[in-house]
């Protein structure tokens, strides 16, 4: 099978890459990974003017052809054709910020030197002309030898354009002897300055007209970036996301748990009783039915993390922050990824990529998984609604909504105090500083941010499908098998209950009981299995108990104390029960020490902060 | 007060430093008054850590070129965000302090 010729997208950060790239490959795009690296490979077909088609694929933003970081290393060496699993590009698409002249062209230059054919985008021609920069792409195309495309790729303006031109590139005879490539550290690199300064004289050249305008961005950055109002903003910011996961994702949780209530009583109506319908309605619909509920949630929090990163915001919420990570010897830089970690982990640890340090880098994976994700939510709720007296402490402030943020801040504290502590031990080193460009306030597209909801949903309901239905299932038979003569109790009995007594010595010192050791085995798959463990173990206890069908929170009042609800609240904070979250470690690290030495350092820490608590709380009198 | 930020950049507690930080025409990035439009002196490489200095090259510092700050946190010693040719860089002060700077004479307007 012959393969389409390869066009690659390369250019500047925040030079609108992405954009065009959906502009130019619609949906049919795909997002798949780099052999070795977890660096995102974004590719999409194209079909050209004389039908042909072409693969695009659009590569992490960089500045130069010297990498810094694991994403830049990947652009210079899919141009250079030293990537393994990469074909070298037919040709090149060179994607410039048209009012960011200076600084695009020193990377289009260095680009065009490789020696493959090259079409230049001169984007985002627009928002030049709204700060009052008229240039001339004559000039440009003139100076730079190549073809010069205009492109709005938000609005499509340029898009026939540049698709003409890429026709003409890898036109039949392609480009066999063009393929002269210099060494990519050589002297190119090192001679960034002087690639500059032509730079400069070039963009001085294209430009026709320049008048100052009072840029809106400055006027956004003056109450952003403020010392007084941008702190506030920024807490305003995140109280609002907060408040909206729990308020907006009432409605849809509601559907949901109607839809999978259906789902188990349809079941009933067309199977009899015995082992399938117990499978079925015990295992997979319960077990899957009590996770996907959570999916608004986890909805709403990247909808407002994808938001305030397209609009240019999350860097200026890492500039205010900077000051406060550096004090535990991080940079604003790791607020990103740990923002992101309040959703989900392994997005947050695979944020971690732009982080040039390798230990800066380090610990902020280390402490990711302290941030409470979305996951810990349905155990929280559930325990705190058990245990927690819903009762006003002040006006507008209920006794369980005050744990719940208590939950969240001893999370947060607990990330400082380990990144402080490996910062002096494991990750000791030089503090890496903060250097970031701040890109323009932009309005997010909706396509954009639609796109990237719909690749998360996609990615919770695959885990939700397999990895947690599986571990329910198998749950279920462990609990199920063998069964127990009269007399004894099931959940005991069987396979699983014996695993759990043997775990329940080691939890007992803390405050754990059997159902709370059994819970945990299935729950190192993922967080939100406990509350579907102990249901399922619940469930199958009923069924021999002759009082009847119980909810979860009355079999949790009759038979968990509050000191141990309490430890096993803190045992989550810490505990880092999330196959996702280490298999990302495992390959963002590359290797098993730095996941080991996570799943170590914070079980240690649960083990530890759950003890104290039950332990305080029996001394307590609760 | 700046424990965290002087910590990384060692080099700066030198006297070289102290002394060049008292001679008359010694304005850095640092110091410069914000909104006063100005130009990049010398940068001094060789206080900077070498990722740090290739990345301050790749973002277009250089002897000449037009530099404003537009925010300095004042509570204490926050990054600064300054205006860059056409962009905005957010950097910390233990670099600013490593560039000097020269006020244009021309008014900003």
């Amino acid at each position: 099978m012959e393969l389409p010729p390869l066009v690659a997208m390369v250019g500047n950060p925040n030079a609108g890459k992405s954009a065009l790239f959906n502009a130019l490959t619609g949906a049919r795009q795909k997002v798949g990974n780099y052999p070795g690296v977890t660096v995102e490979r974004h590719s999409g077909r194209l079909a050209l003017d004389d039908g042909r088609p072409v693969e695009l694929v659009d590569l992490p933003g960089a500045y130069s052809l010297d990498p810094a970081s694991p994403d830049e290393r990947v652009t210079r060496d899919v141009v250079t054709g030293a990537q393994a699993g990469e074909r070298l590009p037919d040709a090149l698409l060179v994607v410039i910020d048209a009012s960011n002249l200076d600084n695009h062209l020193r990377f289009a230059m260095q680009l065009i030197a490789l020696g493959l054919p090259v079409v230049v985008a001169l984007n985002m021609v627009d928002l030049a002309e709204r700060d009052g920069l008229v240039l001339d792409p004559a000039v440009l195309e003139r100076e730079l030898g190549v073809p010069v495309v205009p492109t709005v790729a938000v609005r499509r303006r340029g898009i026939d354009v540049l698709r003409g031109q890429l026709t003409a590139l890898v036109g039949g005879s392609t480009a066999a002897g063009l393929r002269r490539l210099r060494a990519s550290d050589g002297s190119v690199a090192d001679d960034i300055v002087t690639l500059q300064r032509r730079a400069r004289v070039v963009a001085a050249a294209a430009t026709v007209s320049e008048t100052p305008v009072r840029r809106w961005n400055h006027m956004l950055d003056s109450v952003a970036l403020h010392p007084v109002f941008g702190p506030v903003l920024l807490v305003a910011l995140l109280f609002v996301m907060f408040q909206a996961v729990f308020s907006w994702s009432e409605a849809p949780i509601a559907w949901i748990e109607g839809a999978f209530t259906a789902a188990e009583a349809w079941l009933k109506g067309v199977l009899p009783d015995g082992f399938v319908r117990s499978l079925l309605s015990d295992g997979v619909i319960a077990g899957v039915g009590a996770v996907v509920v959570f999916l608004p949630q986890i909805l709403i929090l990247f909808l407002f993390i994808l938001v305030l990163e397209a609009s240019g915001y999350m860097v200026r919420a890492a500039f205010l922050m900077d000051r406060l990570m550096a004090q535990v010897g991080l940079s604003g830089r790791a607020f990103i990824p740990l923002l992101s970690s309040f959703a989900c982990a392994v997005p947050g640890i695979m944020a971690t990529r732009t982080i040039e340090d390798e230990k800066d880098r380090l610990t902020t994976i280390l402490i990711a998984p302290l941030m409470t994700c979305s996951a810990r939510l349905p155990v929280y709720t559930i325990i705190i609604g058990a245990f927690i007296p819903a009762r006003q402490v002040l006006p507008f402030v209920g006794l369980q909504g005050l744990v719940l943020f208590a939950l969240y801040l001893l999370g947060i504290v607990g990330a400082f105090v380990a990144a402080l502590v490996l910062r002096r031990t494991v990750t000791k080193g030089e503090s890496s500083g903060f250097m970031m460009e701040m890109p323009k306030y932009q309005m997010p597209r909706l396509r954009d941010v639609a796109l990237g909801l719909w690749s998360r949903t996609e990615i919770f309901l695959k885990r939700a499908g397999t990895t947690i239905a599986l571990t329910t299932v198998v749950l279920w038979a462990l609990l199920s098998f063998p069964q127990a003569p009269a007399g004894q109790k099931q959940v005991e009995y069987s396979i699983g209950g014996r695993i759990a007594s043997g775990l329940e010595v080691i939890v007992r010192p803390i405050g754990f009981n059997h159902d709370i050791a059994l819970a945990l085995i299935p729950t190192m798959a993922a967080r939100e299995i406990a509350v579907a463990a102990i249901g399922t173990a619940y469930a199958i206890d009923d069924t021999e108990d002759a009082s009847g069908a119980k909810s979860l929170v009355d079999h949790l009042r009759g038979r968990w104390s509050l000191p141990t609800a309490l430890a096993f609240l803190m045992w989550f904070v810490f505990a880092p029960q999330c196959i996702s979250t280490i298999a990302v470690t495992r390959r963002e690290t590359n290797g098993w020490r730095w996941p080991l030495f996570m799943i170590g350092y914070l079980f240690a820490a649960a083990y530890v902060m759950a003890g104290i608590t039950y332990w305080l709380a029996v001394a307590a009198g609760l | 007060m700046h424990a965290p930020y002087t910590e990384s950049v060692t080099a700066i507690r030198s006297p070289r430093h102290s002394a060049a930080h008292h001679a008359a025409d010694s304005l850095t990035l640092e110091t410069l008054p914000r909104r006063q439009s100005a130009v990049v002196g010398t940068i001094e490489w060789a206080r900077l850590a070498s990722p740090e200095a290739r990345r301050l090259r790749e973002l277009g510092f250089d002897e000449g070129v037009a530099i404003e700050v537009l925010h300095r946190s004042r509570l204490g010693g926050g990054p600064i965000a300054c205006r860059i040719g056409r962009m905005t860089v957010a950097l910390r002060r233990a670099v600013a302090r490593a560039i000097s700077v020269s006020p244009d004479p021309l008014p900003a307007e």
